[in-house]
């Protein structure tokens, strides 16, 4: 019985865990699944200081994460799932884009980071 | 009111008959109007000033960009190099390090990437390359290699990559 309500408790917490979002010990860790030619999802909103890793899918050919103000550079492959970790400390929005050249629509794969102030 | 129907009467049957022509190499005239032109009005963006600094990585990530789909008719070189129907366009295709091309500005070649030039064969950029991408090119021209340095783009030279 005991066992049944571990189990039910674990199955709980790990429930409330999928998602986008999921709460960690060092900050929240984001899905983000890039495809021609977008990302998904294209924008992010985090705190100041916040630690939030982001978990990066290709779903067809090979793209990348370039967010120069971040410091994010991250190369992305199907089947290889990436990550990078990012804790801005300054408020603002900083604009990031798909870095490896991809097809027709390259230029419009772009992604935000909005970082507000504590 | 007859007069006018006329100038557009002879107007449209101008337009016609430039209408699917036959290529032929635009005469000098023709060039010189056109250029002047480009340069002067049509080309926007003279004022623009790259927001990317002049560096080797720089120069490396717009060849790189560049070798994305430009190399298809600008050649590796960016002098058409191997690129078997540049001269048979009209207008031809011209070579990137001519004194023509290097004339523009930096914000009127980011321009003239981002939107094309009508009447050419020269599409617009937009959305298929990033504002980071096009200003890395910017640079690259800015420092081409010399002519035929870097061979011929591999869909004419049958080679299996560009890596040069």
């Amino acid at each position: 019985m005991i066992h049944m309500k571990k189990l039910g408790l674990l199955a709980a917490v790990c429930f409330l865990c999928l998602g986008t979002g999921i709460a960690g010990e060092e900050g929240r860790t984001i899905e983000i699944h890039a495809h021609r030619f977008a990302f998904n999802p294209a924008e992010i909103t985090v705190k100041k200081g916040e630690t939030v890793h982001l978990k990066l899918f290709s779903d067809d050919v090979p793209h990348s994460l370039l967010i120069k103000e971040l410091g994010v550079n991250q190369t992305i492959i199907k089947g290889r799932p990436a990550e990078v970790t990012i804790t801005p400390q300054v408020a603002g929005d900083f604009h990031g884009q798909c870095g490896h050249f991809c097809g027709s629509g390259h230029g419009k794969m772009t992604f935000d980071v909005h970082v507000t102030g504590n | 009111m007859i007069r006018r129907g006329a100038w557009l009467l002879i107007l449209c049957t101008s337009c016609a008959g430039l209408s699917a022509c036959r290529v032929t190499a635009p005469g000098r005239a023709e060039t010189g109007l056109a250029q002047w032109t480009k340069k002067h009005i049509t080309v926007k963006g003279k004022q623009d000033r790259n927001p990317l600094a002049d560096s080797m990585q720089t120069r490396k990530d717009g060849k790189e960009a560049f070798g994305h789909y430009c190399v298809v008719c600008h050649g590796l070189d960016g002098q058409n190099t191997g690129v078997p129907f540049a001269a048979n366009l009209s207008p031809p295709v011209p070579s990137l390090a001519s004194k023509d091309v290097q004339g523009y500005s930096d914000g009127q070649l980011k321009w003239i990437i981002e939107n094309g030039i009508a009447p050419s064969g020269m599409p617009a950029s937009r959305e298929i390359l990033n504002d980071d991408e096009m200003w890395s090119i910017v640079v690259y021209l800015r420092h081409l290699p010399s002519q035929g340095s870097l061979g011929e783009p591999s869909i004419y030279s049958g080679e299996k990559n560009d890596e040069n």
